[in-house]
């Protein structure tokens, strides 16, 4: 025989005494496994939704807001020898066909085969190049299959921003009633998406050349899909550089008819200003401005409604104007007069103000001279393509009326031409806005088409379009890899469970260890040093929790679909509804194994260490009683560790009574766990004085009970603490659910007092709140006067809220007026940097950090969680310029309705994201009894801009909800650790009395019934519950007492009756099985045993 | 071979109260080979005094002289090294394991650390010392299944395998019937003949005790 066969020999013999560690270790390892494992199935599924909506795409080039052609796709591919698949990126709303189900932020797509190739998917449109393709996600939504027909509305691009009064506000969509001609799952490239989450898209899959057609975009296309293996964003952009042409920035060259002259103008009207720079960079280039006055007056006599050109014009002034003829007679006006010119500027909300300019005539020419005047007028939507006056269509009033004859003569023969000419320093003075500065460019020879072309294309720089590639898939993995951690989040959700099972393990061990006293110092004795019995204990111990181990890991994969069940139905919240794939991956459950067998051997070796410091002849007497134990004090330690915990606990409350905030919060529940230690402390205290005790306290049943309970002090705290931490952790955690209905109607609350929000899918432009917005909106009548409504732009980004599990990269920003938040005081008290001038967070925004830093605000959830960032760190953004610039986190907030959003100003916003026409959000102050009807108004006026109306409450609680099903889960493991603790005290019952059969049969015999007897036990015992319970629920009430009187914050009194209730009847329950099975049988008989 | 000088032990009261001596300035010395017995009323300090003299335990205060070493100041480790080589212990209960073999129960102290013997010689002087006792016919046995007087002489043998030069015993008859007890006598005394063991044994029974070369009595801790 050898150390290892005695070991085996021990473990087979004490197999019923090793039941317990077998169990707590089966225990350990199956909830450290399971939550490992949640942890790689949620991780696996957000990788295989990154797949799913991305195919193989590496790199992909976005820019919904300019349109390129769809050849670039073919010059990119040769170029990179990749796969290239362009695409058009729309929004759309759609309805099936009786309107019954409708889906307001659908994502449109305009595709080709290669599309589907690069999914790795049938083109389902091989066969059929007309009808609509759905995904399976919007199907079920809308309630469709293939070959029903519905409705679809498509987000019309406008030519400009429709945030310029000039152009029209209508034509924003485009409506087609199609056929399903088929419905795509994930695996068919369904899901695809660009945007950094794994909520499934609603996709609708049209015919890219349609689409283009359909929306006047023809040839066009604003998205590039790149997949090519080894491919960087760096190379791609190099490329793109490099194939690039004038008609992807919007360019356009024409030789004017009749002259010698090249003209290059815009598809978008104004041209950007980075453009300007490199059309005028070319020797020779004449840039001008095109502008539309209202009127032109000399005098009495006006004419009405002209294009004036601001164009490079030697030897005049800036304050002179040069006019043709036709006007020269109209307002008779002759060299050296004055002439005033009216016209609109451009202000917030497609507002126009009338500016006038007075300039002094320099000359007089006539209408044509042969220079391609005409082309001078760049396409204004409404008016270029007008066949005469009376049916101008401009986004800005006109007064038709005023129109005369002679006017829509001028405008059949000559239609654009321009009246007058001023200088370009002149024009572009009063007329240069954010989207440009120019109209057109001209160039003298027309033979020198190509050379300039080529010299200008050679000029351009790409990125400074905003078109720049962007790493999808590195993204979207490492969006993955910096996901929620849901094992880490379950290990730490479960770890009562484990500390419970810790507790337990070193209980059952230690009963093991108790009845062996006398083996081990016979060791001892013999010459086995304390190491090798320790050794020898060990392995045994390891033998038993590893086979433990290998039942728990595979136990833990049932846990693991057990806890995935739940994700999928009750606690769908977590996961914002996310499908989870179950990934058993190996090593992870050796992982979890190894992690509970540490768990079970670290139990084990405290409880052994605890053994090994009795000498050998302690040991060998232990069947007796361990007096030592009794009489070797320790009270003076509980003492000293309670009042310190006491005073700490009581300096905590002091300082943070009535401070508020989530900080008084936290304190409390420092204070609170204080007072558990405090309370563990005091038990061990009293327990230890009434194992000393010479006199009194034995002259009732529960006073001999009592006396029992501190006999096996060890045993009976650690009873104690398992229940009390229990009831803390549980009744305390409680108190962190939120009720965001609570405390809605508060300005300071995560409505910020709004009543409603509102999200459209197509930007609505102008102000809802004057009375053409008031019109468009039916909130005429008097009743609503008080309904104010804050508009808040959009760029589209990274979901940056908790319903993303993966970490947001680019977040989505938000432009809004500070002062509408600051002047209401919306969403309470906002922790800010340190700035010198600004007072509040609200004026911060409008302050530029240093290096053009712009400032934001953000919710705790977002920026703590869901960005993992604190105040004062930033995040790259690249404006629509191209310029890449930094977004500071100035101010947190409370969570709130904005959740997922950096909120910028809009003045910022609208210098940064100058293409992002309109408002996409929406928040309504209404009083409540016009709530619903306000309601109902915006979402039937707004249709057509696809909104959707919910209360911030309901959004509000949305958020909430991912936290209180976290806190749910937690509770529920809670509530499981806290049976665990019941079960533990119910070993602990059996074991106190089957080591003292002999003394009980002692009592039987000198006359105690078997009733007084059980009484005696659970007295003794009931009482160790009820003091684990009092010193939990006590310290924990303390814990959550600011919380209680914090509007929003609920105990959830039922669910906690209802654990406590759980504990209780469990706890009598297995004390009182404990005590029947252990007192069963003749009892005399262990007395003659004795 | 064995010398105690002024050895003093004392047990800390309860609370702020006076400490509790038990043994009160012993001073001893056993001859290589010598058998001794230890008697005196229950709680005059006998079995503390065994337990000293084996390593079980250390004096307050003075010496404990064995082979040359002082017990009352050597390190834990080098103590149990002592224990295991150089002291056999009988206990009045014979602390058997019964997860084994008589055989194996026997091997125990073999286990604990470098071994005196081969494993091949252990073997042998078990089966040897087991055929000695009388139970060459048990070693395949289990505890559970010997008779008390069997048991405690499976506990003599145990104590013996490293053929220690001091053999302890607490009270070996103390939970026998009469014939056991003799019988567990009859081996110790011839077992300090015949190999020449020290013999130290505490004892409540006089009539072992006069099988003995040499008695001391204690009472209330002092050698009388």
């Amino acid at each position: 025989m050898n150390i290892f066969g005695f070991i085996v020999r021990s473990i087979v013999y004490y197999r019923r005494r090793n039941v317990g560690l077998f169990l707590t270790a089966v225990v350990s390892a199956a909830v450290l496994a399971g939550a490992l494992l949640v942890g790689d199935s949620v991780r696996y599924s957000l990788a295989r939704i990154v797949d799913l909506r991305l195919g193989a795409t590496d790199v992909a080039l976005v820019s919904q807001k300019r349109f390129f052609t769809v050849a670039l796709a073919d010059r990119i591919s040769e170029k990179l020898d990749a796969d290239v698949a362009p695409v058009m990126q729309l929004v759309g709303m759609v309805s099936n066909s009786d309107s019954t189900e409708r889906l307001n932020q659908a994502q449109v797509l305009g595709v080709n085969g290669r599309f589907f190739d690069i999914g790795s998917a049938a083109d389902p449109f091989a066969e059929r190049k007309e009808g609509i393709v759905v995904n399976q996600q919007a199907a079920a939504r809308l309630g469709v299959k293939a070959g029903d027909e519905i409705l679809l509305r498509i987000g019309k691009p406008g030519q400009m921003s429709r945030d310029v009064g000039l152009v029209p506000d209508t034509d924003l969509t485009v409506v087609y009633r199609g056929q399903v001609i088929k419905v795509i799952d994930d695996e068919g490239f369904g899901r695809f998406s660009l945007r950094g989450d794994q909520v499934a898209p609603f996709n609708i899959f049209v015919p890219l050349n349609w689409l283009a057609k359909k929306i006047d975009k023809d040839g066009l296309c604003n998205t590039l899909l790149v997949a090519g293996k080894g491919l960087s964003t760096k190379k791609a952009d190099a490329a793109l550089t490099e194939v690039i042409s004038l008609n992807d920035v919007g360019l356009e060259t024409k030789a004017v008819a009749g002259s010698d002259e090249i003209h290059i103008k815009s598809r978008r009207v104004f041209i950007d200003e980075f453009l300007s720079e490199d059309l005028l960079g070319i020797k020779g280039a004449k840039g001008h401005l095109t502008y539309f006055v209202n009127e032109i007056r000399s005098g009495e006599k006006a004419t009405p409604y002209s294009m004036v050109t601001a164009t490079e014009m030697a030897g005049i002034a800036e304050d002179e104007i040069v006019i043709n003829q036709w006007l020269a007679e109209d307002i008779a006006a002759n060299v050296g007069d004055t002439v005033e010119l009216a016209y609109y500027v451009m202000a917030d909300m497609r507002k126009l103000i009338v500016h006038n300019s007075k300039f002094t005539v320099k000359g007089i020419v006539a209408v044509d001279r042969g220079f391609g005047e005409r082309e001078l007028m760049p396409d204004f939507p409404g008016l270029s393509d007008a066949e005469n006056c009376r049916d101008w269509d401009p986004g800005m009033p006109v007064d038709l009326d005023k129109i005369r004859d002679k006017d829509e003569a001028y405008w059949d023969k000559y239609r654009g031409t321009p009246k007058a000419f001023i200088t370009l320093a002149a024009g572009q003075k009063i007329w240069a806005n954010r989207f440009g500065n120019l109209t057109g460019a001209r160039y003298q020879g027309q033979p020198n088409l190509q050379r300039i072309t080529e010299e200008l294309t050679a000029r351009i720089d790409p990125s400074k379009a905003g078109f720049a590639f962007i790493d999808v898939r590195q993204a979207g993995q490492k969006g993955v890899s910096q996901a929620t951690d849901f094992g880490q989040l379950f290990m730490g959700l479960s770890m009562f469970l484990i500390a419970a099972a810790m507790i337990l393990t070193s209980l059952v061990f230690g009963f093991s260890i108790d009845k062996r006293s006398a083996e081990i110092g016979m060791l001892k004795a013999v010459g086995f040093t304390a190491g090798t019995v320790r050794r020898m204990f060990l392995l045994e111990a390891s033998g038993v929790a590893f086979t433990g181990c290998i039942f728990g890991a595979a136990l833990g994969v049932l846990y693991t679909k057990a806890m995935i069940l739940g994700l999928s139905t009750v606690w769908s919240g977590a996961v914002s509804a996310t499908f989870v794939y179950f990934y058993g991956n190996f090593s992870t459950v050796c992982i979890g194994a190894l992690c509970g067998f540490s768990v079970s051997m670290f139990s084990v070796w405290l409880s052994l260490r605890k053994h090994l410091r009795k000498e050998a002849r302690e040991l060998l007497n232990m069947g007796a009683e361990d007096i030592s134990s009794l009489v070797k004090g320790g009270a003076g330690k509980s003492l000293w560790v309670s009042a310190a915990a006491f005073a700490g606990a009581a300096a905590i409350i002091l300082r943070f009574s009535g401070s508020g905030g989530s900080g008084q919060a936290g304190a409390f529940f420092c204070a609170g766990a204080l007072l558990l230690v405090a309370g563990i402390s005091l038990v061990r205290l009293v327990l230890k004085g009434a194992s000393v005790s010479r006199v009194g306290s034995l002259g009732t049943l529960a006073g001999f009970a009592w006396r029992n309970a501190s006999r096996r002090s060890g045993r009976s705290l650690a009873v104690v603490s398992l229940i009390a931490a229990g009831s803390f952790l549980v009744v305390s955690i409680g108190v962190f659910r939120h009720d965001p209905l609570a405390h809605a109607a508060e300005r300071d609350s995560g409505t910020g007092g709004f009543a409603l929000f509102g999200q459209s899918s197509i930007p609505v432009v102008g102000d809802l709140n004057d009375l053409k917005g008031r019109k468009k909106i039916d909130l005429l009548d008097k009743k609503f006067d008080p309904v104010r409504i804050v508009q808040m732009r959009v760029r589209d980004g990274d979901d940056a809220s908790c319903l993303n599990l993966n970490r947001a990269q680019t977040p989505q920003v938000i432009g809004v007026d500070p002062v509408k938040f600051q002047t209401r005081a919306a969403f309470g008290k906002v922790k800010m940097i340190k700035d010198p001038v600004a007072g509040d967070v609200w004026q911060l925004l409008e302050v530029d950090g240093a290096a053009g830093v712009v400032n934001a605000v953000a919710d705790n959830a977002t920026v703590i969680w869901a960005l993992g960032k604190k105040l004062g760190d930033t995040i790259d953004f690249v404006d629509s310029k191209g310029h890449k610039f930094k977004i500071r986190i100035a101010g947190i907030m409370g969570n709130s309705i904005l959740q997922g959003s950096l909120i910028i100003s809009e003045k910022n916003f609208v210098t940064r994201f100058a293409l992002e026409d309109g408002y996409r959000m929406f928040l309504v102050d209404t009083p409540p009894e016009l709530s619903g009807e306000v309601s109902e108004k915006l979402a039937a006026s707004l249709v057509d801009f696809g909104i959707d109306v919910s209360t911030t409450a309901g959004r509000l609680g949305r958020f909430s909800e991912v936290e209180n099903t976290y806190l749910s889960i937690f509770q529920l493991l809670g509530g499981l650790s806290l049976i665990l603790a019941s079960v533990g005290l119910g070993m602990v019952v059996l074991v106190n009395v089957l080591d003292r059969r002999g003394e009980l049969a002692m009592l039987r015999a000198v006359g105690f019934t078997r009733k007084t007897l059980t009484n005696a036990i659970f007295i003794e015992h009931f009482a160790l519950m009820s003091l684990g319970l009092i010193c939990g629920v006590g310290a924990a009430i303390i814990a959550v007492l600011p919380a209680l009187t914090t509007p929003g914050r609920q105990l959830g009194f039922g669910i906690l009756a209802i654990i406590i209730a759980l504990l209780t009847v469990f706890g009598i329950l297995f004390i009182w099985l404990s005590a029947f099975a252990a007192l069963r049988g003749e009892l005399i008989d262990a007395l003659r045993k004795e | 071979m064995l010398e105690l000088i002024d050895v003093v032990k004392e047990y800390p009261a309860p609370g702020a109260g006076d400490s509790l001596k038990v043994l009160k300035d012993i001073s001893l010395t056993v001859e290589k080979g010598q058998s001794l017995a230890v008697v005196g009323p229950s709680g005059s300090g006998k079995s503390t005094l065994l337990n000293i003299i084996g390593g079980l335990d250390r004096p307050t205060s003075g010496k404990v002289i064995f082979d040359d070493c002082d017990l009352s100041t050597i390190g834990d480790g080098l103590l149990a090294v002592m224990r295991n080589l150089k002291i056999g212990f009988v206990f009045q209960l014979h602390h058997l394991l019964p997860q084994l073999t008589v055989l194996e129960n026997v091997l125990i102290p073999t286990l604990a650390g470098k071994m005196k013997y081969s494993r091949k010689e252990n073997a042998q002087r078990a089966e040897s010392l087991l055929d000695r006792v009388g139970l060459a016919d048990w070693m395949s046995h289990r505890p559970g299944e010997l008779s008390g007087g069997q048991m405690q002489r499976v506990a003599v043998v145990r104590a013996l395998i490293n053929a220690p030069q001091l053999l302890l015993a607490d009270e070996p008859t103390g939970s026998l019937d009469k014939a056991a007890s003799e019988n567990i006598a009859d081996l110790l005394v011839e077992l300090n003949e015949s190999v020449g063991v020290t013999l130290i044994i505490v004892t409540h029974s006089m009539k072992l005790a006069e099988r003995m070369s040499k008695v001391i009595e204690i009472s209330d801790g002092r050698l009388v």
